[in-house]
């Protein structure tokens, strides 16, 4: 069953097949990046409060590295937003 | 004169399901994050009104001229899109007096289809519109947020699950702040449209702008945007409670997945103009990221009830639209059968408010 609304130029299973792909990847990405990004700083508040200095500082890179592409994540469903 | 009376009757038809638009959905925005005191509830529907009033300004591609491709453009007049209207705000009271979270676009559509189905018969209807456009994202929209969520959830559990609950909690409710802003500007942007293309449709049928590329008059989006900002400030608090805590009583992880999984799928339905019901989407989340914890933390149930509302708000909605047709035709048509509905709708709206303090059995056995 090919549906296709000619009028609205819709091309329903393809639009849809879009949204089940790009929902799943940017939806689960988006989970996953932000939980690495707690992950990281909670373990860099231990490692802080235990001394370990070095281990610490690998953490808060991490930590950041993964703030700001959970930061690009959501500026891009922003810009996304404004042009479309 | 009479279509002056008849124009200000569809605007401010218009402009109160508008409202009530925002009140049903607030929800959908903020439920979850009081759920998990990410917010405080005032500070949570304030917040919401706020990017709800921005997003209505940030796109006026009137896209919403409303049920395109369902019913037939040709035959739509200002009495069919008033009954439509009434039809819709009435579903949306009802649901909201049961505490049920439904689409108020499906209202709008089902409200539509069933006026122009007692106005201009059934060969006004274009049922594969109707399956695309309706049913079948439908269909897709809570089942695809409920995989994502669930997905969301297991990976995010495997990431922190190990870690002190402290740190990691006010994390994930920093980011609901986050995810809900986006949700609330994304609602704003679409949902104000529709009102905006409504009143810009009766605008052309009256005569005020052109029928060639008619601009939307300045005024029509600030009011648009006021009346889903105010609708949303006032809070549909049955829904809120039985979004944020009767569906699964939800940790800031399962709102922070909810609600980011709610936002992916509906700006990637956006960006391909694939309609979904932000209200399916969310509820989706709420039970996927649930339901991956542990089946029986679902209340399946509450589930049930809202899954019923779903399939019943297009043709109930419609119900009331071709029952406010109806009203208006046997009242003479034309501007006084608008005003008679009006009277009618008044009246219900007003008993709706001396009942409010005895909510009804079913309302009390999902607050239990």
């Amino acid at each position: 069953m090919n549906l296709v609304l000619a009028a609205e130029g819709l091309d329903i299973w393809g639009d849809l097949g879009e949204v089940i792909v790009v929902g799943l990847i940017s939806g689960v990405g988006l989970s996953i990046v932000f939980a690495l990004t707690i992950r990281a700083f909670a373990l860099e508040t231990v490692a802080r409060r235990e001394g370990r200095r070095g281990e610490a500082r690998r953490h808060a890179a991490v930590a950041v590295v993964f703030s700001l592409l959970s930061i690009a994540v959501i500026g891009g469903a922003l810009f996304s937003m404004l042009h479309r | 004169m009479s279509t002056d009376i008849l124009l200000v009757l569809v605007v401010g038809t218009a402009l109160i399901f508008d409202f009530t638009n925002g009140f049903h959905d607030t929800a959908n925005v903020v439920a979850t994050s009081i759920s998990t005191r990410a917010l405080q509830p005032r500070v949570a529907v304030l917040l919401a009104a706020i990017l709800n009033f921005v997003g209505a300004f940030i796109s006026l591609k009137v896209a919403a001229t409303i049920a395109n491709g369902i019913v037939d453009a040709g035959a739509i007049r200002l009495q069919v899109v008033f009954a439509g209207l009434v039809g819709a705000i009435i579903w949306n009271l009802m649901t909201w007096w049961f505490g049920l979270p439904s689409s108020s676009s499906h209202a709008l559509i089902g409200g539509v289809v069933g006026a122009m189905l007692v106005a201009a018969g059934p060969g006004a209807i274009f049922v594969d519109g109707l399956l695309g456009k309706v049913v079948i994202p439908a269909l897709v929209a809570p089942v695809l947020a409920f995989l994502v969520a669930g997905i969301s959830i297991l990976f995010v559990y495997k990431i922190v699950g190990r870690l002190s609950p402290g740190p990691v909690t006010r994390g994930f409710r920093l980011g609901q702040i986050a995810t809900g802003s986006l949700l609330a500007l994304a609602h704003g942007t679409n949902d104000a449209q529709k009102t905006m293309g409504i009143i810009t449709l009766a605008l052309v049928a009256h005569g005020s702008l052109p029928t060639e590329d008619p601009q939307v008059p300045g005024w029509v989006v600030f009011s648009a945007a006021s009346a889903i900002a105010l609708g949303t400030y006032t809070g549909g608090w049955r829904i809120i409670r039985t979004m944020g805590s009767k569906i699964i009583k939800m940790d800031a992880a399962q709102g922070f997945t909810s609600q980011g999984s709610g936002a992916a799928v509906i700006l990637a339905a956006t960006h391909v103009g694939f309609p979904l019901s932000t209200t399916h989407v969310i509820s989706g989340g709420v039970v996927g990221s649930g339901a991956a914890k542990r089946l029986s933390a679902v209340r399946w149930g509450v589930a049930g009830n809202m899954a019923i509302a779903w399939v019943l708000t297009i043709p109930a909605a419609g119900a009331m639209g071709a029952i406010a047709y109806g009203i208006s035709w046997l009242a003479g048509g034309g501007t006084t059968g608008p005003v008679v509905v009006c009277v009618v709708l008044a009246a219900m709206i007003l008993v709706m408010r001396v009942r409010r303090q005895t909510p009804p059995p079913i309302a009390t056995e999902a607050a239990a």
